[in-house]
């Protein structure tokens, strides 16, 4: 599998777009995903994810495959939603958003067919679920990325390190310090 | 609150990240630090209720959308930019090391060669400036100003006419200008033009001499040099050259 995606970031990278095409196909759920979990509406998170995959087409000349594909893809999501957060914070605009849109409408509706849950059950992970995307915002930036990407996209600490450009044991303090300031804020919800 | 060196491993466990050898220690630890296992405990707490977040999903018209236009990105494509990039890529951006060092060489022997043509060019025009070449609107000028004055003279009929043109004639200025010619054509070996103007200024000091006792005899005289010289035949062939 590994070596079929080096082979089609090769073929990208000699200009063939259909090759392109299948790492898109391959990575833009995943890409919208993470987008939206840094960023926390799906407007600007396909906005982002579109852009990525644009800026990734016209760089992947200057991929030089010593990381993985998805890493230098998720690199890229990563300085975007970090540009995006501080125009945004620049505008003055608000920067945690009450995630009432139809989105959200629709996924409450999917866990309510899905899990059958009882109205007040469904209430109060309305409350959870909206909280914990309150929380995860108001991480400081670093720890907010490593956190998403290791609690969210199942990136392990030394991958998360070459997406944040910095070291190991850096992403570890990021992350020693999202969990326990996670865990004070949940405990307040709990409390609450 | 005092932290244990090892406290930062506690991510480390939590998202099982540790080696063998790391675990055991860690585990160990544990077992002997309250204060690592209620902060580890209060972890795995968080990190499971965490895990019962559910990303809301995209709307399914959205999510469509959003897949019809990355294909839009790979479908039509502007090739002829896409290889231009991919070129520039690859020989100006990242050239590969032996290519960096063939254009550096180029680079290198480019530079030489304009430094070369820059010294050669400069040194032949300097030496030719040096060598005197002649003024050629110098001479062009003269030659037109003696012709007419030769003509003049060869037309005059009179001693009283020829008066008049040597009054209109600047003659000292001329024979300035005929010595120095003389001198740039010398130096240009241009043999020829040496002769030539050795001729007009024996004629302009024969009229410079007459001064204002100018006789019908030493008029004739003057248009016998410039008969005899054939020098309008001279001056004719120069200014066609």
């Amino acid at each position: 599998m590994q070596e079929n995606e080096r082979e089609l970031v090769k073929r990208a990278q000699q200009g063939d777009r259909r090759a392109f095409g299948k790492l898109i196909q391959k990575y833009q759920d995943k890409i919208l995903y993470l987008a939206y979990d840094l960023v926390g509406n799906y407007d600007d998170a396909q906005d982002i994810a579109q852009n990525a995959f644009l800026r990734a087409m016209n760089g992947i000349h200057a991929f030089k495959a010593q990381s993985s594909f998805s890493t230098w893809l998720y690199r890229i999501v990563v300085n975007l939603s970090i540009d995006y957060k501080r125009s945004v914070k620049r505008k003055k605009q608000l920067s945690i958003d009450e995630p009432t849109s139809d989105d959200m409408e629709q996924s409450y509706k999917e866990i309510l067919n899905e899990n059958d849950k009882l109205p007040d059950e469904i209430t109060e992970l309305k409350d959870f679920e909206y909280h914990v995307q309150r929380i995860v915002e108001t991480l400081p930036q670093n720890q907010r990325v490593a956190f998403v990407l290791r609690h969210y996209h199942d990136m392990d600490m030394p991958e998360i390190a070459k997406v944040l450009n910095c070291k190991t044991g850096t992403v570890r303090s990021h992350l020693f310090r999202a969990i326990s300031k996670l865990r004070t804020s949940l405990k307040e919800f709990e409390r609450s | 609150m005092n932290q244990c060196p090892q406290q930062h491993m506690l991510v480390d466990l939590l998202y099982n990240e540790l080696g063998d050898t790391d675990k055991r220690l860690l585990t160990t630890h544990l077992e002997s630090c309250v204060n690592c296992r209620t902060t580890f405990d209060e972890f795995k707490a968080a990190s499971q209720q965490l895990s019962m977040y559910k990303r809301p999903q995209p709307g399914r018209s959205q999510l469509t959308n959003y897949h019809r236009e990355l294909k839009k990105l790979t479908q039509n494509p502007s090739r002829f930019s896409f290889s231009i990039t991919a070129l520039v890529d690859k020989f100006i951006v990242h050239p590969i090391l032996p290519l960096r060092i063939v254009e550096y060489a180029i680079i290198f022997a480019l530079g030489i060669w304009i430094g070369r043509w820059e010294l050669t060019h400069h040194a032949a025009k300097h030496s030719k400036m040096q060598l005197g070449a002649i003024d050629e609107n110098m001479l062009d000028n003269f030659l037109s100003n003696a012709e007419m004055l030769l003509l003049d003279v060869s037309n005059t009929e009179t001693e009283g006419d020829l008066r008049e043109v040597l009054i209109a004639t600047n003659l000292n200025r001329m024979l300035q200008k005929n010595t120095l010619l003389k001198e740039q054509a010398s130096q240009m070996n241009n043999v020829m033009l040496t002769n030539f103007l050795d001729d007009i200024e024996l004629i302009l000091l024969e009229l410079a001499n007459c001064d204002g006792t100018l006789s019908q005899s030493e008029l004739s005289f003057i248009q016998q040099i410039i008969k005899d010289s054939h020098i309008m035949l001279e001056m004719k062939s120069l200014n066609a050259i």
